[in-house]
């Protein structure tokens, strides 16, 4: 027993802890108790990058640090996320695209957007360039799909 | 223990469950059956997984450590 009302249940690696109350109108309900430690203020865009930075690996994660940018390779070529309306891609050698791709519906904060990009670009490429508009540098926008992907 | 984050304006929201919790199963499932019906996507993360670990998902499951709600994409 935790406290007069509460039964320990299980204790996981990061401190936390999931506790049953054993009385009362609450009796038989659990409820996940987080270490004070964990009380710290973070805005949108802080808890966005969070979450973004656990799915980057070593090179995309500092590459996010120091630039705000990340490249991944795919079947199809390299793809710099980073700059919402100007994602860089480089079907291959001396070839570069602009893209705009955006998650839909209500604006998100900026890491959250590139979370969301990451992983349908990761899993599903094909489908990201489908739904892409795109440019040559310093040309004019075309809808989507991108060459190569109608 | 598992966690599912729903991207949205306050960076994401989440729902936890445990296996051996009923209550709080069944709640990440019927969360989890919401999510679907918006089109969402939903991307199951191993612990200490990266991106390219993640597996894109349609059935909730339980013993997921992370399971990441995106929404669908479009030209911008």
């Amino acid at each position: 027993m935790v406290g007069a009302d509460l039964q320990f249940v299980e204790r996981f690696e990061d401190g936390r802890q999931l506790l049953r109350f054993t009385e009362g109108v609450l009796a038989g309900r659990t409820v996940m108790a987080f270490p004070e430690s964990d009380f710290i203020y973070l805005s949108p865009y802080e808890r966005a990058e969070r979450l973004l930075v656990t799915l980057l690996n070593p090179d995309q994660e500092q590459a996010w640090r120091s630039t705000k940018t990340f490249r991944i390779t795919t079947l199809y070529g390299t793809v710099e996320l980073g700059r919402i309306f100007d994602i860089g891609y480089w079907p291959g050698a001396d070839v570069e695209l602009r893209l705009c791709v955006l998650p839909q519906g209500k604006r998100l904060p900026e890491p959250d957007i590139w979370t969301n990009l990451l992983l349908v670009l990761t899993h599903d490429p094909r489908h990201f360039f489908t739904v892409a508009n795109w440019r040559r540098p310093h040309g004019q926008w075309y809808r989507a799909p991108v060459p190569g992907f109608e | 223990m598992g966690i599912m984050r729903i991207l949205d304006a306050t960076g994401d929201t989440t729902v936890t469950w445990s296996v051996q919790d009923a209550a709080t199963r069944e709640r990440a499932e019927a969360v989890f059956e919401q999510m679907l019906k918006k089109r969402h996507l939903a991307f199951a993360v191993p612990e200490g997984g990266r991106a390219e670990d993640a597996e894109r998902v349609r059935t909730f499951d339980p013993d997921a450590a992370e399971i990441i709600w995106v929404r669908a994409i479009q030209g911008g």
